[in-house]
Order: structure tokens, then C-alpha cells, then sequence
């Protein structure tokens, strides 16, 4: 009898065991996992932290990231993979080191290396002016302005509050709820079976090379559901017969695609030749659109500057010492 | 290369990004890096309009980015001149000190312990004072007090 218990017990506890590794490995369990680690890594990563206990953080941390990345599809394409990838983690690991330095003076050093990093993401999705722009505003003008100020203020370097923050059980609480904030989105993306879009997108991209041949070169395809018929959208540089070609080719097209796409059965391709946000002369458009369709946006930001730089002045007080009346401090 | 997956991947950089810029804010005192924790966020979310902006083809996200430095840099201004006033009233960087305009009826924050000062383990060079003549402890000349 307790024998037999005992059996019970062992094969339920190893079912349980069984049952619990697929809740983990599954979607939710994966988040909730990523979740944890990302927690984990951030509460031993603090300014008052000894060195081997940020060592323990960074590595639970990078297993938290590969956990979160699990969730999106990969690139496919190595080196803009690994280009990406190294961009990505010198931003996150600079972003990390910004909020656990302990002296402010290098919170600000590490922030400038994760704007250098948000810079390098930009050129990567073709934004040139932006990420020069970036950099000259950012990292040239804000972040050095931080430094003087720091330098005005606090010139002894340490103090104690950068090394303590609000008590031990907020220090806890908080990276929980942020985190779960990273965690509920990767988890959106695990959720959705964006894996299997991806790959009809690419199955897309090849069949219209195979049609158009060496005339028409796809730059991208994306496609979205109207109703239950997926309406693929591919943008092509082509010239106009191999256009044409492709247009009269539309019907096999889109037959090929229902065969092998079992979701996309009713999809209808539409082939645009936009220009797109990479075309070459990047820097002229975005200054056609910004000067045209936001020339108003562009008064108010210059009122906006105007005002902050008369702001600044007047909260600053420089003219307070020279009244004559004024107590001094 | 795949278009959505190159848009995730940003997602989910930007989303990291604020998470971080969040965590920050929240858990230091110091108001300068506090600053530098709300500009990380405005960078994450500039990396998922980027994203989105060039995933749709459409120019809307990199001029509500080109919007969001401009924004920034006022607020950089106006914040710096503002922390340096409150820091020659206070006399430091800690947000506690501004605690007095909080909510009636909450208790104050003290701190309960402060952690000693951990031993620098290097040694960082240093300038020589200009016009001094060179002591000879060689050993309390180069040692750095940041």
C-alpha cells in the first residue's frame, strides 16, 4: 500500500516535473522566466554593489536578454544580424552601466557610449540625419552640459546618495515593475506567430525575384489583413517593363503564394516603387517634408527653444546677487 | 532581409531601453542622473519611431524624433537650470532634500543606513598643482579624491 503511494507519488511528481517544463518552455513560462532573470540582474547591479556581485548580475542579465530575443524572429541576413546585435548590446550594457555607476561622472560618460550606440541603430535603419544628429545634439551638446553642471555642483565626486537609493524594499520593487513592462511586450511578440509571417514574407520576396529576374530587385515586403483577404504589399526598384512584367505576372503571382502560404489563400500583391525612407537622397527629403508638411511644427519649435532659453535664464537667477536689496545665500 | 523581424528586434531594443531609463529614475537620488534616466526613455522611444516610420514607409517617425531633440534639448536647459538652483539653495544633488513638498500627511524619508565608502582599488593619475612647489609624499600627490 504505501509502496504503491509511493509509485503514485513518483510518477505525479515526475508528470508535475513534465508538465512544469513545457509550462516554461512555452511562451508564458518563457516570459516569466526572462522577467525574472532581467529582475534579478538589475537588483545585483547597484551602485553600492561589490564587483563580484555585478559580475553575477551581468550574467544573469545577458540570459535574460537571450531569453527576451527568443521571442522575436531573427534577421536571417548574418552580418546585418551581427551588426545589430553588437549595436544593441553596446547600448543596453552602456544604458545598464549608466544607471549603476556610482559616480555621476561616469553615469553621464556611459550615457554618451549608449547614445553613440542609439546612433549606430539609426544609421542601421537608414536614419542619417537623425543619427548624426544625434550625436552632435546628444552626445555633443546635452550630455556635456550635464558634465558642467555636475562639475559646478558637486565638484568632490562621491557622495553618499548616489551609493544609497530609497531603502532596500523599493530598491526590489522597482526593477519588477519595469521590467515586467519589457516582459509583457516580448511576450506580445512571442505570442503573435510573427515567426511564420516573416517567412512568408521572405517565400514572397524570393518568388518575385524568380519572376522578375535580374531587372527587379525587391527592397522590402510587408503585408497586413483587410477583412480575410491579406493584402501583400511589395515595393520593388524595377525598371518599367520589368514592372509591367511582374504587374501581367500578378495572377501566378498571387496563386503561387496561396499554394505555398496556407494563410495567405485569398492575398492580393500590390507593387509600389515609393520612395522609400532609404532612397539616396535621404537628407533632402527629410528637409522637403520637414520644411514643408511640419513647416508649422517647426515655428513652434523654435518659439518653444526661444522660450526655454529665456526659461533657463530667469530659473537660473543670475540677476538676483546684482539687486540691491537681495539676501545673499 | 526580413522587414517585421528587423522592426521587432527594434521594438523590443526600445522597449529595454525605457525600461532601463524607467528603473533608473526611480531608484536614484542624484538629480542629474535622474535627468539622464528621462532622456534614455525619450531614446527608446525614438528607436521604435524610427522603426515603425521606416517599417511603413512613411517620413512621420523620423520628424516626431527630429521633434523629440528639439523637445529634449529645451528641457535639458531648462531642467540644468533649474538643479543648479536648487542645489545652491540645498547645497547638494540629493532629491531628499526637496522632500517638504511632499503630499500632506506622508511620512518623511530618512535613510535608515548609509553604506560605508568602498576602497578605491586604483589609483588615478592626476595633474600637478600649477604654482605649488611638489610635495614630497609622492604617494598623496597621485592619489585621486574623484
Amino acid at each position: 500500500m504505501n509502496g504503491c503511494w509511493l509509485l503514485a507519488a513518483t510518477t505525479d511528481s515526475s508528470s508535475a516535473w513534465a508538465e512544469l517544463g513545457s509550462k516554461l518552455s512555452g511562451t508564458e513560462g518563457r516570459a516569466i522566466i526572462g522577467w525574472a532573470l532581467a529582475v534579478l540582474a538589475l537588483w545585483l547591479i547597484g551602485p553600492n554593489s561589490s564587483h563580484s556581485r555585478k559580475i553575477a548580475g551581468a550574467v544573469f542579465g545577458v540570459l535574460g536578454l537571450g531569453v527576451f530575443w527568443s521571442f522575436v524572429p531573427a534577421m536571417s541576413f548574418l552580418p546585418a544580424e551581427s551588426v545589430f546585435l553588437l549595436l544593441a548590446g553596446l547600448t543596453i550594457f552602456a544604458a545598464v552601466a549608466t544607471i549603476s555607476a556610482r559616480s555621476p561622472v561616469y553615469s553621464a560618460i556611459w550615457f554618451a557610449c549608449s547614445l553613440l550606440g542609439t546612433a549606430g541603430l539609426f544609421l542601421f535603419q537608414g536614419a542619417q540625419f537623425l543619427g548624426i544628429a544625434t550625436i552632435a545634439v546628444y552626445a555633443g551638446a546635452i550630455v556635456v552640459t550635464f558634465l558642467f553642471v555636475l562639475m559646478l555642483a558637486q565638484p568632490e565626486g562621491h557622495a553618499f546618495f548616489d551609493r544609497v537609493s530609497w531603502g532596500k524594499s523599493p530598491r526590489a520593487v522597482i526593477p519588477v515593475v519595469t521590467m515586467a513592462i519589457v516582459s509583457l511586450i516580448a511576450y506580445q511578440f512571442g505570442k503573435s506567430d510573427i515567426r511564420n509571417h516573416v517567412k512568408a514574407e521572405e517565400l514572397v520576396a524570393r518568388t518575385v525575384t524568380e519572376l522578375g529576374g535580374s531587372d527587379a530587385a525587391v527592397r522590402k515586403v510587408v503585408h497586413h489583413q483587410d477583412g480575410d483577404v491579406t493584402v501583400v504589399e511589395v515595393d520593388v526598384v524595377a525598371s518599367e517593363a520589368a514592372l509591367s512584367k511582374l504587374e501581367d505576372s500578378k495572377a501566378e503571382l498571387q496563386r503561387s503564394i496561396g499554394e505555398r502560404i496556407p494563410d495567405w489563400s485569398k492575398c492580393v500583391v500590390d507593387f509600389q516603387t515609393n520612395t522609400d525612407v532609404r532612397t539616396a537622397d535621404h537628407v533632402a527629403h527629410l528637409g522637403g517634408q520637414l520644411f514643408g508638411a511640419n513647416l508649422i511644427g517647426v515655428e513652434v519649435a523654435g518659439c518653444l527653444l526661444m522660450m526655454a532659453l529665456v526659461g533657463a535664464l530667469v530659473v537660473a537667477g543670475l540677476d538676483e546677487e546684482k539687486k540691491p536689496g537681495a539676501t545673499a545665500r | 532581409m526580413s522587414e517585421t523581424a528587423l522592426l521587432q528586434n527594434y521594438l523590443l531594443v526600445g522597449s529595454i531601453l525605457f525600461g532601463l531609463g524607467l528603473t533608473g529614475f526611480l531608484i536614484r537620488r542624484n538629480l542629474i542622473v535622474m535627468f539622464l534616466c528621462a532622456e534614455m526613455m525619450l531614446q527608446g522611444v525614438s528607436l521604435s519611431l524610427i522603426a515603425w516610420g521606416r517599417y511603413h514607409n512613411d517620413w512621420s517617425g523620423q520628424m516626431l524624433v527630429i521633434f523629440i531633440i528639439t523637445v529634449a534639448a529645451c528641457e535639458a536647459g531648462i531642467a540644468l537650470a533649474l538643479v543648479l538652483a536648487l542645489c545652491r539653495k540645498s547645497g547638494s544633488l540629493d532629491i531628499v532634500n526637496w522632500q517638504n513638498v511632499r503630499e500632506e500627511g506622508r511620512m518623511p524619508y530618512i535613510d535608515q543606513e548609509v553604506p560605508a565608502e568602498a576602497v578605491e582599488s586604483e589609483v588615478w593619475p592626476t595633474l600637478t598643482p600649477a604654482g605649488i612647489e611638489p610635495a614630497t609624499d609622492q604617494q598623496e600627490l597621485y592619489r585621486s579624491n574623484v
